[in-house]
């Protein structure tokens, strides 16, 4: 063959060659380690999470016992530079209660509650206040606010500032900007709340900043809203949850740890205490048609709605933090993360009568702090996922 | 066909030398720029050689075209009894081929760069993955799914063809300020593509008309299409 055309066929089939070599080894690989029992029973259900950076999405999911990976989408430069210099506004829209902070005492328009590092600018002049009001606006084919009757107060670990900022093209507004980590979990969970086929129920989540009697509230159909319970006061209140038709109520003060079940009509069924020392860190719990799980420290409860008993549920390290959990055909799943030494794997567990009979673990991420000679790298993120049918 | 290949055979075997060598100064650029700088973006680790190199070969290749016209070997082929087409199907794919050569040493380039600067990179599990998707330069070079792949080999045959526009009405001296136009709008739109996540369909659809009123211009200025005029010397 002529030298032209040796070098065309050449540079084509090198191309070619390259781009597939490269698809083949950019691809994420994921596998199951340590594993104890048989992997079959994870065949009745699927587990989906991301692995996510500034430049790109990979989505895995676990489906018959094996995992499959898939790069979901891959961020422009423009893209990525954006989200790197600026938080993303938190999206209230799809959120069923907005909290609404007011000035007891001189105005009833409700702030803005945001992060202030979400506006494009805010103005030199702030305010501090001592405490607020606390409501609710609830977003359902009409607005219905709700007046709570709690009130946050300002202490050594919390302050309630008020500035006015606004985005890039907006006007101005009031934005509060809450300190301590108390007020981080109210932008993350403001409202508890559970629903049946045609009635609601909420609790506003109480901390110690937040003085005042607490009461798990009804909303019908017709969106009219009433007090269901008045809840004990001196305790901090965790979590609303519905399994079995019953109301759940987890909660805590400084002594003992509280399971409260209530029936849908407001009548105290059971209540579980335990003693329990708060430290402060944030707990998990699922809840699934038939179990109530949660996670204080390092220890994993189990609720039992049917039998109404609490157990302990062995978990193989105590270094995992429960991430999801679901029920199917009697088996209990339960995934849960574990950060160590920059490896971030996911553990997968089956449970059957209290019993464990699976346990394995999927390295996600390996994380290493590196030299002076660092590449730059945008921050990773997983999202460590759910249990899907 | 045969005469196709005979007349690129004649027409650029002559640059043939110049575009690899050229073209294989990319990897000790790049190379040595990774052992030196290793935290430097990689926007100028690896795609400012690459455009530059990319830049020479264009050079080389509107000089070739220019000499070709010079020594009126063109004018020569136009009274030979072969198909009037072979001399743009001979260039485009010349072109083509430079092109793909050279995106062929950026991967094996790629691949270097990694050996090197892996043990730096904070991912330690599924490295070569994560450390070719942090690279956001790099991503309208790279084949992460098969798509990606379609679009290169897309991309790179219309910015070919416009790129053989360009030398050819350079070296002719006829309709140069549309060629320059039309390869500007197109090198804008590849940028587009590269740096926008979004709208990638309407950019490559501009970019394929485009290509195909280069491709017509091209084919009148060469006399190609029926009515068109055969470029003639005094013209």
């Amino acid at each position: 063959m002529k030298k032209t055309s040796s070098f065309v066929l050449c540079s084509f089939l090198a191309f070619l060659l390259c781009a597939v070599l490269f698809h083949t080894r950019a691809s994420v690989s994921l596998a199951f380690e340590a594993e104890q029992g048989d992997r079959s029973v994870l065949n009745t259900i699927a587990y989906q999470g991301d692995i996510a950076t500034l430049s790109g999405r990979v989505s895995f999911e676990i489906r018959n016992g094996s995992i499959t990976t898939n790069l979901q989408e891959t961020k422009s430069y423009m893209e990525a530079k954006h989200l790197a210099q600026k938080a993303v506004p938190t999206d209230h829209t799809n959120d069923p209660f907005q909290l609404l902070l007011y000035d007891l005492n001189q105005e009833l328009t409700p702030w803005e509650k945001t992060q202030q590092n979400v506006f494009d600018h805010c103005g030199e002049e702030q305010q501090s206040y001592a405490s607020a009001s606390i409501g609710y606006l609830l977003y359902h084919e009409r607005e219905v606010s709700i007046d709570t009757g709690l009130s946050l107060h300002a202490n050594d670990q919390l302050s309630i500032t008020r500035k006015r900022c606004a985005y890039q093209d907006n006007e101005y507004q009031d934005a509060v900007t809450l300190s301590s980590f108390d007020h981080e979990r109210y932008f993350r969970k403001e409202a508890l709340s559970v629903k049946t086929d045609n009635v609601s129920y909420f609790m506003p989540l109480q901390t110690a900043s937040v003085h005042g009697k607490n009461y798990i509230y009804r909303i019908a159909e017709n969106l009219s809203v009433q007090p269901l319970v008045e809840l004990p006061e001196g305790r901090a209140y965790e979590e609303l949850h519905l399994a079995n038709d019953q109301l759940i109520i987890l909660a805590h003060d400084d002594e003992a740890f509280y399971v409260m079940i209530y029936d849908q009509l407001g009548s105290l069924l059971k209540q579980i205490s335990y003693p329990y020392r708060y430290h402060g860190a944030s707990m998990q719990s699922f809840s699934t048609t038939r179990y109530l799980l949660w996670q204080d420290d390092t220890t994993c409860w189990i609720y039992d709605s049917v039998s109404m008993a609490m157990q302990e549920l062995p978990l193989s390290d105590t270094s995992l933090h429960l991430q999801a959990a679901a029920e199917q055909q009697d088996d209990l799943f339960i995934a849960a993360q574990q950060i160590q030494d920059g490896k971030h794997y996911l553990h997968i567990s089956a449970y059957r009568n209290g019993e464990r009979i699976y346990h394995g673990k999927i390295l996600l991420l390996e994380y290493r702090e590196t030299t002076e000679q660092a590449v730059k790298y945008p921050v990773d993120i997983v999202e460590w996922g759910y249990f899907v049918r | 066909m045969n005469e196709m290949l005979t007349m690129m055979e004649q027409l650029c075997k002559d640059s043939l030398r110049s575009i690899i060598v050229g073209s294989l100064m990319l990897l000790p650029i790049q190379y040595l720029l990774a052992v030196c700088y290793p935290t430097l973006d990689s926007f100028l680790m690896v795609v400012l050689p690459f455009l530059l190199i990319f830049a020479l070969l264009n050079l080389i290749h509107a000089r070739r075209c220019r000499t070709m016209i010079q020594q009126q070997a063109y004018q020569r082929y136009q009274l030979l009894p072969i198909k009037n087409y072979c001399v743009l199907l001979s260039e485009w794919l010349f072109t083509s081929a430079s092109y793909l050569f050279l995106l062929f040493l950026q991967y094996i380039s790629w691949f270097l760069i990694y050996q090197q600067l892996k043990s730096s990179f904070p991912m330690q599990s599924n490295t070569f993955y994560f450390f070719s998707l942090s690279q956001l330069w790099l991503h309208p070079l790279m084949s992460f799914q098969f798509f990606d792949l379609i679009k290169i080999l897309l991309l790179l045959a219309m910015l070919a063809l416009n790129f053989t526009f360009l030398h050819m009405t350079l070296a002719l001296k006829n309709y140069r300020g549309l060629s320059i136009l039309l390869t500007s709008v197109c090198c804008i739109l590849v940028i587009a593509l590269a740096l926008s996540a979004k709208g990638h369909l309407p950019l490559l659809g501009i970019m394929v008309a485009l290509t195909v009123f280069a491709f017509l211009e091209l084919c009148d200025l060469l006399g190609i299409r029926r009515g068109g005029q055969p470029y003639e010397k005094d013209k």
